[in-house]
């Protein structure tokens, strides 16, 4: 699916947090959102999301304004997975990742066998096979992440939204995460912190600050050191390891007179 | 869905207030049978063909007063006791069962089987209590009320102790026992004519004060509305509270002390046994208090002590009524 | 494709499995998976349900014998028969009644009253997220009071209105001005419990001010059993009101119970599930409400069954609101048919408020739940 922002603007209390940003996500790719906080990374999550409405400008799945549609009909087409929040909830995992089939549930009928064939392919997935029964306050907060991600993909969407999901991930899961969502299908756009992370896995860099899109690009394009300084302020120099990946190495944080 | 259900639940709700708004309609008046005596309480029309045989009361006063016009043998139940029954009809109310020693509930009034109830207050005769008086009729149970509790639905604008003996003489018709009925009358209309008399004689207009109980302290008096105000004018004095249109409203020791009462008449509620219930608790209560204690009153002990439930409208009223004409005579009010 | 700039995958990196791809037919599930060995140690609702609803029907029989009057499950029988029309011998006018008219709409008024608290407890406790949530949070017990007492005190409506309908319309009254307050944007939990408790006192305060213009012991009394609650005063027109909308809204908050689990984990991600978050919560509060405050305009306010009830079949089925919602109106229905008959005997011929035995039965089972969970 392919997923556009045309001129979008959105904002909070009089402030614009998102500003006439306009990009456009092929389907299949694999885009990185990456910036510093406050940079409007998830903000613009959100709208594209369909999550928030966008104070001017549209947001467009294959071309056609989401404006107005209702929140079953996005559900249907996109997922969206948070950064892990605080729950008191104590459902099952196999509950929770079958949450991802409300979309397409009828109120008064439970899950149908077809729904539970997806919720346990679901489960395979993201190897959680063997942790169903278990209680979510029983889960790490890793394991917890990959239960939403499970229950993302329960949806059986066309393009997953991701805001942080590697944050609570030991490396293993890291990686495992990162390749899963790399070698999907459906179009993917995740919000990280992890420059390294974002320059292996994702095909496409978005890089933010201030609510304004600086570059968009491959990572070899978007990861300069010039821009580092700009938007990170630090001092940092790309090159590459032995197994060909980008890697960064970060010299310091320069002071107010550019030291090092 | 949600669209359909918001405007599902206002019609719900319009529902729901059309079937709870209606009051009760009032129960089809019964047909009086040839020789059957009727009675107007309270607004309702009770008919009897024969006297009824199984009588419960729910209060003390309606009990005492039953006792008091010899229908014991009719009285299948009482309830809500609040002092030591008076010593004449105490071998009386031990041979009727009680049944509840607090406010009697609906089933317990049911399962006893009556044929008659009989309060002194309107209070009783709730849906969370015995029944609505409504609920009663449909079920051919007449619910009989005091005529002191409704004084509104009296023509004629008698007195508190009238229309008390309005309420033998109906029960008199009721039960056919006329005579026991106007003995008692004449015995107590003449008690009245006796305080009566003394009030005539009695100089000025002392203002008394009715102390009925305290309450955390606070002191419950007697208001304009009740059987003290009455006997404060039958004995030509003036109830200090007059004013309130309440019958005990509850007041503060320092409007007590404003008013400045000549006389001050205790309740005493000692088989009730809550704290401040004695009127030697009551009287030592005023002697402590820093303004109270310095009211003339209080200072020459022109104190009347009286058994508190006597206070209230029942068949004991004029024993009280009695306790304060002699009260006025001895603390020197009689010219 | 994707990925092929990089490069950098993980040697053997999965693809989405059929089953995953969007838009692509669902195969049936292999015969393995059975219903059955997907629960896994879950036990099934369904016969555990059946067996909670034998359990209902037999304590409505048993509460219906106990208290006064001396009735058997013979004469119980007897008053149903002649009631339904066959030929049995009747009990005497007055027993009759006794049973038909108070006894049996008190029994069911309790079931449909412990039903619909329960319910209204864990729906409130899921929309606010919060665990101490019980049906008063939003204050409708304390707008009853104060229409209850506006009717008797002052004579609203003119002896037109009768007190539970008072108590209705003050109840939605003060959920009005609840909603008014929220405004547009103010749905999220914190604010509708500090809401909710600031209605709550402010109506309190009014009832009082009413009551004091009107000092009369006796309308005292009678208010405060708005406070207390009260299983008396329930009669078959009254049973019949507050069934019927417990029925219609026991039906629609089950019908969001999925809505009420992805609430649990923020408004986002519901929303993101489908979920219309701001109307589904505004249709929930309203059912609430309405259910609340019919209940508190037939009984007064009967504390405790919404408050623990949720909790403690949360911790028998499970969170799963779908599970949870009916196993609470079952649970609730069964523990204030008990409490009441309870209230009804035990210092007999005195009748002790509803309020002060669910209180005294509710907490030491309540406690007990959560040492089991280990949260004691």
């Amino acid at each position: 699916m392919r997923i556009a922002a045309e001129d979008l603007t959105w904002g909070v209390g009089g402030r614009d947090i998102v500003r006439d940003l306009t990009v456009e996500v092929e389907p299949g790719q694999t885009v990185g959102l990456i910036g510093p906080n406050g940079s409007g990374k998830s903000s613009l999550l959100r709208c594209l999301a369909g999550l928030r409405a966008p104070t001017s400008g549209a947001v467009r799945y294959d071309g056609e304004d989401v404006k107005g549609w209702d929140s079953r009909r996005i559900a249907r087409r996109l997922a969206f997975v948070e950064q892990a929040a605080e729950s008191d909830s104590d459902l099952r995992v196999a509950d929770v990742v079958a949450l991802g089939r409300t979309p397409f549930r009828d109120r008064w009928r439970g899950l149908t066998p077809a729904d539970h064939a997806i919720v346990d392919a679901a489960l395979d997935h993201l190897d959680l096979a063997h942790l169903r029964h278990r209680h979510w306050k029983t889960l790490s907060g890793g394991e917890r992440q990959r239960a939403h991600i499970a229950r993302a993909f329960a949806q059986r969407p066309w393009a997953v939204l991701l805001d942080e999901p590697t944050n609570h991930l030991d490396i293993r899961h890291q990686l495992e995460l990162m390749s899963l969502l790399a070698g999907t299908d459906q179009t993917v756009l995740v919000a990280l912190h992890d420059l390294a992370l974002a320059a292996r896995y994702c095909d496409r860099l978005l890089l933010l600050s201030g609510g304004e899109l600086l570059a968009d690009g491959p990572p070899g394009d978007v990861l300069t050191g010039d821009r580092l300084r700009e938007v990170y302020e630090v001092d940092a120099h790309i090159g590459r390891d032995d197994l060909g990946h980008l890697a960064i190495s970060y010299r310091g944080a320069p002071g107010p007179r550019g030291e090092g | 869905m949600t669209q359909r259900v918001l405007p599902g639940l206002a019609g719900l709700m319009v529902l729901v207030l059309g079937l709870t708004g209606c009051a009760d309609p009032s129960a089809p008046p019964a047909e009086p049978g040839a020789g059957a005596v009727t009675v107007t309480k309270c607004g309702q029309e009770l008919s009897f063909q024969a006297p009824p045989e199984r009588v419960v009361t729910l209060d003390q006063s309606s009990t005492e007063t039953v006792l008091a016009l010899g229908l014991v043998d009719r009285v299948v139940g009482t309830a809500n006791l609040k002092t030591k029954v008076a010593p004449r009809y105490a071998a009386d109310y031990a041979k009727v069962p009680v049944l509840n020693p607090k406010l009697l509930t609906g089933e317990q009034l049911q399962a006893a089987n009556p044929d008659f109830v009989a309060a002194s207050f309107k209070a009783q005769y709730t849906a969370d209590r015995v029944g609505t008086r409504e609920e009663l009729a449909q079920l051919g149970l007449p619910s009989f009320v005091s005529a002191v509790a409704c004084p509104e639905a009296d023509e004629a604008g008698r007195t508190p102790f009238e229309l008390l003996f309005s309420d033998y003489e109906a029960l008199g018709r009721i039960f056919r026992v006329e005579d026991r009925a106007g003995e008692l009358v004449e015995k107590q209309r003449a008690a009245v004519a006796e305080a009566a008399k003394t009030g005539e004689g009695v100089s000025g207009e002392p203002t008394v004060l009715w102390l009925y109980s305290t309450f955390n302290g606070t002191p419950y008096v007697a208001g304009g509305s009740g059987l003290p105000a009455e006997m404060s004018r039958l004995v030509g004095a003036k109830n200090a509270f007059d004013d309130i249109s309440e019958d005990w409203p509850e007041v503060s020791w320092e409007r007590i002390a404003e008013r400045d009462p000549d006389v001050i008449v205790v309740g005493d509620l000692s088989e009730r046994g809550a704290p401040g219930d004695s009127a030697a608790e009551k009287v030592s209560m005023m002697r402590e208090h820093p303004v109270v204690s310095q009211l003339a009153a209080v200072r020459d002990n022109k104190i009347i002590e009286v058994p508190g439930i006597e206070m209230d409208p029942s068949v004991r009223s004029v024993d009280t009524l009695g306790l304060v004409a002699k009260g006025m005579r001895e603390l020197g009010h009689v010219r | 494709m994707s990925g092929s700039a990089t490069g950098g995958r993980v040697a053997g990196a999965r693809r989405l499995p059929p089953a995953l791809r969007p838009g692509a037919p669902v195969a049936p599930p292999p015969p393995a998976a059975t219903p059955a060995a997907r629960r896994g140690p879950v036990a099934s609702p369904v016969p555990l349900f059946a067996l909670g609803a034998v359990v209902l029907v037999g304590s409505l029989a048993c509460a219906m014998v106990i208290g006064s009057g001396g009735i058997g499950f013979t004469e119980l029988g007897r008053v149903f028969g002649a009631h339904l029309g066959l030929d049995v011998a009747p009990l005497p006018r007055l027993l009759d009644s006794m049973v038909w008219n108070l006894r049996v709409p008190r029994v069911l008024m309790a079931a449909v009253v412990g039903a619909a608290l329960a319910i209204c407890g864990a729906v409130l406790q899921a929309v606010t997220r919060n665990a101490l949530a019980d049906p008063y949070l939003l204050g409708v017990s304390h707008g009853a009071s104060t229409g209850a007492v506006l009717v008797v005190v002052l004579a609203v409506g003119g002896g037109a209105l009768s007190v539970s309908a008072g108590a209705f319309a003050g109840a939605l009254g003060s959920f009005a001005l609840l909603l008014a307050l929220l405004g547009r944007n103010g749905l999220g939990s914190v604010r509708v419990v500090l809401t909710g408790i600031v209605i709550g006192l402010l109506f309190e305060a009014i009832t009082f001010l009413v009551l004091m213009a009107s000092s009369d012991a006796d309308t005292t009394r009678a208010i405060m059993h708005w406070l207390l609650g009260s299983m008396a005063s329930s009669r078959w027109d009254s049973l019949v009101v507050t069934a019927l909308v417990g029925a219609v809204g026991l039906v629609v908050l089950w019908l969001h119970s999925t809505a009420l689990d992805a609430f649990a984990f923020g408004t986002d991600t519901a929303a993101s599930l489908g979920i219309e978050v701001r109307t589904t919560r505004v249709v929930l509060l309203v059912a609430t409400a309405l259910l609340t405050s019919v209940v508190v305009a037939s009984v007064g306010a009967i504390a405790f069954v919404g408050l623990i009830v949720p909790h403690g079949i949360r911790f028998l089925v499970g969170p799963l609101h779908r599970v949870l919602l009916p196993f609470s109106a079952l649970a609730g229905a069964i523990f204030l048919v008990w409490t009441d008959a309870l209230a009804r005997v035990v210092f007999a011929p005195r009748e002790v408020p509803v309020g002060v035995f669910t209180a005294l039965v509710g907490v030491p089972l309540f406690l007990l739940a959560l040492r089991k969970r280990g949260e004691w």
